[in-house]
C-alpha cells in the first residue's frame, strides 16, 4: 500500500513539474507580440533570445529617435497554430485587416536551468515558397 | 464482421483527424505562389531593387528607415537570358543567406505591394568592379548578421550587404549616408536611394 503511495506521488510530483516547464511556444509568442502591439519592446525582451534582446533595444532607440507620432497603431492579433521541429517552433498569426498568413520564430533556449521557449526575431517572417523545405 | 466494421471506422476517423491536424498545424500547405505580372522593364545588373511589407516584423524594419519608411528590403537586380532576378540577403531562410530569384516573385503580391527599382551612377571602372564583387558574392557562402552590426563585415543584412560591395567597388565609404539611433549606426533602406547617386527608374505598385 506504502509503496503504491509513493508511486502516486512521485507520479503527481512529475506531472507537475513537466507541466510547469514546458507550456509550448504559444504562450510566448502570445506575451511577446502583446507587448509588441503595445510598443512595450523591454516586456518584449522578456520573451526574446540574447539577440531578439539587441534588436528590440534598437528599434527601442529607433522609435524614440521617430517620436510618438511615428508609432503605428497595430491591430489585433489572432493566434492561429504552431509548428515545432525539435528545438525550433514557428508560431503562426494573422493581423486583423490583414489576409496574409504571418509567423514568428521560437528557439527553445536553456534559462537558469531550464529549457524555455524564447521568440527569435527574424528580418522577413512571412510565409513564402520555399521557406519550409 | 462487425468488429471489422468497428475497426474500419476507427482507422477511418483516426486517418481523417490526423489529415485535419496535418493541414491545420503543420504549415506544410501555407505556401503562396502570387507571382507578379511586370511589364518589359529596362532593367540593368546592378540596379537596386526595393520592396515593402505586409507582415508586423517587416513592418518593424520599414520604420528603421529615419526619411523614409516605404521600404524594409532591398536587393541587387541581374539580368538572366534578359530576365530580371534579384540577389538578396534574407535571413528567414535555410541555408546560405543570399539567395537569387526572379523579380516577380520578389515582389510576390503576398510578400509586399510595393516597389522600385534606383540605379546608381556608377563609372564604368566602378561598374565592372561591382559586377566581379557580386558574381564572386555569389558563389560564397554568406551568413546573415542577426546582429545588424554594420562594423562586422563577416556578416551582413540586406542593406549593409549592398552598401559594403558600393564602398568596395568604388573605394568611397561616405557614398551612401548612414543612420544612427544613440551610439547604434546602420544602413537602412531609404540610405541606399535618398542619395546623390541614386535614380528611380520604375516603381512597382500592386495596384
Amino acid at each position: 500500500m506504502k509503496n503504491k503511495i509513493y508511486f502516486l506521488a512521485i507520479l503527481f510530483f512529475f506531472t507537475l513539474t513537466s507541466c510547469k516547464k514546458d507550456q509550448g511556444p504559444i504562450p510566448v509568442a502570445e506575451l511577446f507580440l502583446a507587448a509588441i502591439q503595445e510598443h512595450d519592446y523591454d516586456k518584449a525582451a522578456e520573451f526574446g533570445t540574447k539577440e531578439t534582446i539587441k534588436l528590440l533595444k534598437q528599434f527601442k532607440k529607433i522609435e524614440e529617435l521617430n517620436g510618438s507620432e511615428a508609432k503605428e497603431k497595430l491591430n489585433k492579433i489572432t493566434i492561429l497554430s504552431e509548428d515545432i521541429q525539435g528545438k525550433k517552433a514557428m508560431v503562426y498569426f494573422k493581423e486583423e485587416g490583414n489576409e496574409n498568413e504571418q509567423k514568428i520564430t521560437l528557439e527553445k533556449v536553456e534559462e537558469d536551468g531550464e529549457k524555455v521557449w524564447k521568440v527569435a526575431m527574424k528580418k522577413e517572417e512571412i510565409n513564402v515558397i520555399g521557406d519550409q523545405e | 464482421m462487425r468488429n471489422k466494421i468497428r475497426i474500419g471506422i476507427v482507422v477511418g476517423v483516426v486517418v481523417v483527424v490526423n489529415a485535419l491536424l496535418i493541414y491545420n498545424v503543420s504549415g506544410v500547405i501555407r505556401k503562396h505562389t502570387e507571382e507578379v505580372k511586370l511589364p518589359k522593364l529596362a532593367l540593368s545588373t546592378g540596379d537596386l531593387v526595393f520592396r515593402n511589407g505586409h507582415g508586423l516584423i517587416s513592418r518593424m524594419f520599414q520604420n528603421c528607415s529615419l526619411k523614409e519608411k516605404k521600404y524594409g528590403h532591398t536587393g541587387i537586380v541581374l539580368i538572366k537570358n534578359n530576365i530580371p532576378y534579384v540577389a538578396h540577403v534574407q535571413q528567414d531562410r535555410p541555408g546560405p543567406a543570399l539567395m537569387v530569384e526572379p523579380l516577380s516573385q520578389f515582389w510576390n503580391t503576398s510578400i509586399c505591394n510595393e516597389g522600385a527599382v534606383y540605379r546608381l551612377d556608377l563609372n564604368n571602372s566602378q561598374n565592372k568592379n561591382f559586377t566581379t564583387l557580386l558574381n564572386l558574392n555569389l558563389k560564397k557562402n554568406l551568413l546573415f548578421d542577426a546582429k545588424f552590426d554594420m562594423d562586422d563585415h563577416s556578416q551582413v543584412y540586406c542593406s549593409e550587404w549592398i552598401r559594403d560591395l558600393i564602398v568596395e567597388s568604388t573605394g568611397d565609404s561616405s557614398y551612401f549616408p548612414i543612420s544612427a539611433a544613440g551610439d547604434f549606426k546602420y544602413i537602412a533602406p531609404d540610405n541606399l536611394y535618398l542619395n546623390e547617386h541614386a535614380k528611380l527608374i520604375y516603381n512597382y505598385s500592386k495596384e
